[in-house]
């Protein structure tokens, strides 16, 4: 399934474009500021659980395995280019220029950290694109940057349709007897790159008739006007009041001097909190799951927010 | 005061030394339905793209010459100020719609108008209730049919309320009922709004009875402007290729009354006293009533080229489109599919040839259990042309994908040369060897993509999906006669096509399929021929005297006959 936004009655789907772009930002960046784990599993876990409770969990799959290859790779990587940390697993040769190649816990754990941080950004990144109309969300934008936003809601609408020209493109050259899976890569590059040039020729053809077909409706000579504005609803304010929690205890937290280092030896992430610390931001994150939850399950509540 | 008036318009594209119209002098009035026919490549677009202004704002170029719309010129006319006057509706809806959802597609044009917010819903509402779209409101574009993303495009266009609708072909990539369907919203919208329309059509069966007028243009000038019944019979006596097959059949038979529907012809020919009730003698070379329902029976006993048995398939994130399928395609027996859109049949031509996989069932191509690695080594016994020939088209010239096809099939490039001049030259495209084949019209590429299937030595097989999509009669007659010519070569044929007279003039043998199955499937006269909606006009039009008349060269003997009997 294309990872592309459809109409479907779920809370994130309902919410004000400005609010959902609110939402995604905060589970962004509740992953991104945090140096503590714990924090970061929490805005992970969420982000994945909204995706099930806004119905994008199959539209949002190149997201998540995008994401996961990202996130292995950066498992694998730190601990080769990062040798920090007390407890050596692996003692490796010392290199020119390199130096030591020892793989150690903390590198590796610090690795996972960042893979889970990086997976957060994108699942979430995948949230924005198939839970929020990108026109809603363009129309918002477009006060700031009209081409632009147009030039991605084009990117966007067109998306689907190139993958549909790549499919058809590369059926008919099998069929033609072209040998697209066979031999090494070089090999296989060397007979995809003419239906790539091919693929890139015929959008930039679609790209004109596009272009001729908004000039005919009048586009680019005059002052645009905007039609649609959401209003913001109760449900709104409840999923920003939460996404303001969930931050704000946050960059409270960092501001307090509680962050969590995982050099030179790794802790306990629960150590460092104060008992009341965690309470906030779960808080806030359970209540925007339980809103997602019963907006699907209790008619009274959806019809009242 | 005309809507539109053009004075002595003669008009080149940038970088052209000749003209793509010249010495044009055009008027359209209130209310008027003018029909634009004539071969492909005659100036229609151009035209088209003169009257909302789109030549000379977007596409630049040198004109000579006046276009005035509702008294103003265009060039001296701001683009947004046209675009509300005169709306243009283009071939393709996919390279037409700009954003993602359907009424924010009807609110972009109105936007870019600057008109005030609540004018703008109340137009979207009015245009999603009018052309019954409201369920359509909020889904995403490209997962929009064909047929109703025509109907987005034609929605937005309406909604700027314009003076003149124009449509560059809008029913070319669309199947019969969805075409149907739009013209019948067009019609609607001309009586009900008195909106004038300027139609570009080639499948004029369905709309020349609509026209209050036709211009048929040639070489860039208007070569006649007239009611329908004069221009169907100028036509005819000339270019018979741009007039309706009903009323084709008729003047080439030589009557003097030229029909333009089935219903009108049928009337005249019971007023002569020829359709009452009474079936006429068998004339002589006629199929009769039951004759050829056999037929095809030397393509039975041919050998065996292609065979599904009970094929099922469903994609992952849809319904069973295959159900239980079997097929056979046998030497010398061209086989045509048809059924309505979304009925399985690319889906079928994709499994035949190995590129999806069946969930249950067995598939043999040529002998062979095909898969997409293995597919290479049926490349010299196989053909296949796409219904999109974008989705055909590598190499950067004619010449180049005829040789790439050589390369593909493993046969001697020393030797590929001398036959690619062969067969440019059957096909009459040397003079198109060294241009790029995605820059021809579409009628060309089908015969570029056909020239590159039938290098020899021809294929055994030449599956095609949708061969005449989007094409005009003559190119059709063309690459009716090129196919017809690699049949007698020993090729057969496989095609899934909506056009049915395409489809009598061909294959022996058709086959209908419905929600994934093949309904019925026998001799084409049999199968075609016993249906209202299935048949070619000239069999709807004499079908229920002479049941197995389906092409057209049968039904003007008939004609003729008739009109011998009748002494006219």
């Amino acid at each position: 399934m294309l990872p592309v936004y459809r109409e479907k009655d779920t809370l994130v789907h309902g919410l004000h474009p400005l609010t959902a772009l609110l939402l995604v930002a905060t589970l962004a960046a509740s992953a991104l500021l945090t140096e503590n784990p714990a924090y970061c599993a929490l805005a992970c876990a969420g982000t994945l659980a909204l995706l099930r409770l806004s119905d994008t969990w199959e539209e949002c799959k190149p997201f998540l395995r995008l994401g996961l290859f990202t996130a292995l790779l950066m498992a694998v990587i730190n601990p080769l280019v990062n040798h920090q940390g007390e407890h050596v697993l692996v003692y490796g040769p010392r290199l020119p220029w390199w130096g030591s190649l020892d793989i150690t816990l903390e590198a590796l754990l610090y690795g996972l950290f960042a893979g889970m941080r990086v997976f957060t950004v994108i699942a979430a990144c995948g949230m924005l694109s198939t839970a929020v109309s990108p026109d809603e969300l363009l129309d918002l934008l477009s006060r700031l940057a009209l081409r632009s936003s147009l030039a991605a809601a084009l990117a966007v609408r067109l998306y689907p349709g190139m993958v549909a020209d790549a499919a058809r493109l590369r059926e008919a050259q099998l069929v033609r007897g072209e040998r697209l899976a066979d031999g090494k890569a070089r090999q296989r590059v060397k007979a995809a790159l003419p239906l790539w040039l091919s693929l890139f020729r015929g959008s930039l053809d679609r790209a004109a008739c596009i272009a001729e077909a908004m000039s005919a409706r009048g586009f680019g000579s005059g002052k645009r006007t905007a039609w649609r504005s959401r209003r913001p609803r109760p449900r709104d304010a409840a999923v920003a009041l939460c996404c303001v929690l969930l931050l704000g205890s946050e960059v409270a937290a960092l501001a307090a001097g509680r962050g969590y280092s995982f050099f030179p030896s790794p802790r306990s992430p629960f150590t460092e909190w104060s008992p009341l610390a965690p309470f906030l931001p779960v808080l806030a994150l359970l209540m925007i799951l339980a809103l997602a939850w019963s907006w699907r399950r209790w008619h009274w509540l959806r019809s009242r927010i | 005061m005309a809507l539109v008036e053009i004075e002595d318009l003669t008009y080149w594209y940038p970088r052209s030394a000749e003209p793509a119209l010249r010495g044009i002098d055009l008027q359209v009035d209130q209310g008027e339905f003018v029909l634009l026919t004539g071969p492909t490549g005659c100036g229609k677009t151009t035209l088209m793209r003169l009257l909302n202004g789109l030549i000379p704002h977007f596409h630049g170029g040198r004109m000579a010459g006046r276009v005035r719309v509702e008294g103003k010129d265009t060039r001296k006319t701001e683009p947004r100020e046209l675009a509300r006057r005169v709306g243009m509706v283009f071939q393709d809806a996919e390279d037409q719609l700009v954003t993602t959802t359907v009424e924010t597609e009807i609110a972009f044009g109105l936007q870019n108008a600057g008109l005030p917010a609540a004018t703008i819903a109340k137009r979207v509402e009015e245009m999603l209730v009018g052309l019954g779209l409201s369920r359509l409101r909020r889904r995403f574009i490209p997962e929009l049919s064909g047929g109703e993303a025509q109907k987005v495009a034609l929605a937005s266009i309406l909604a700027l309320h314009p003076a003149v609708l124009v449509l560059d072909e809008p029913t070319s990539q669309l199947d019969p009922l969805s075409a149907e369907e739009l013209l019948t919203l067009v019609r609607r919208v001309h009586e009900e709004t008195g909106t004038a329309v300027v139609l570009s059509e080639h499948r004029l069966e369905r709309c020349y009875h609509y026209a209050t007028r036709v211009v048929h243009m040639g070489e860039g000038r208007v070569a006649f402007d007239g009611p329908p019944e004069e221009a169907a019979r100028w036509c005819a006596e000339r270019e018979g290729d741009f007039v309706p097959p009903v009323a084709r059949v008729f003047v080439r038979a030589g009557w003097e009354e030229v029909p333009l529907t089935v219903n009108r012809a049928r009337v005249l020919l019971r007023e002569r006293g020829f359709l009452n009730g009474r079936a006429p003698d068998r004339m002589k070379g006629l199929p009769a009533e039951g004759e050829g329902k056999e037929g095809g029976e030397a393509a039975r006993r041919g050998r065996e080229l292609a065979r599904l048995r009970g094929v099922c398939f469903r994609y992952p994130e849809g319904a069973e489109v295959l159900r239980d399928v079997d097929l056979l395609v046998n030497a010398g027996g061209h086989l045509a599919l048809v059924g309505e859109n979304g009925a399985g049949k690319s889906t079928l031509l994709r499994c035949l040839l190995g590129l999806l996989k069946p969930g249950r069932g067995k598939v043999w191509l040529l002998g062979e259990s095909p898969s997409p690695r293995e597919l290479h080594r049926l490349a010299p016994r196989l053909a296949y042309c796409p219904q999109n020939p974008s989705g055909f088209f590598v190499a950067d010239s004619v010449r180049g994908e005829l040789l790439r096809t050589l390369r593909l099939r493993g046969q001697d490039a020393a030797d590929g040369e001398g036959l690619v001049e062969e067969r440019l030259a059957a096909m009459g495209l040397l003079g198109l060897a060294e241009r790029d084949p995605r820059d021809l019209s579409a009628g060309e590429r089908e015969k570029v993509m056909l020239a590159a299937a039938l290098l020899p030595p021809l294929p055994e097989l030449l599956v095609m999906d949708e061969p005449t999509r989007g094409l005009d009669q003559r190119s059709k007659r063309e690459i009716l006669g090129c196919l017809r010519e690699s049949g007698s070569g020993g090729a057969t044929m496989l095609l899934v096509t909506h056009d049915v007279e395409f489809a009598a003039s061909l294959a022996e043998r058709a086959a209908v399929m419905g929600s994934g199955s093949i309904i019925v499937e026998g001799p084409s006269r049999g199968v075609l021929g016993d249906s209202l909606f299935f048949s070619p006009q000239v069999n709807r039009l004499l079908g229920d005297i002479y049941p197995g008349v389906m092409r057209e060269e049968e039904a003007v003997r008939v004609l003729q006959e008739a009109r011998k009997r009748c002494g006219r």
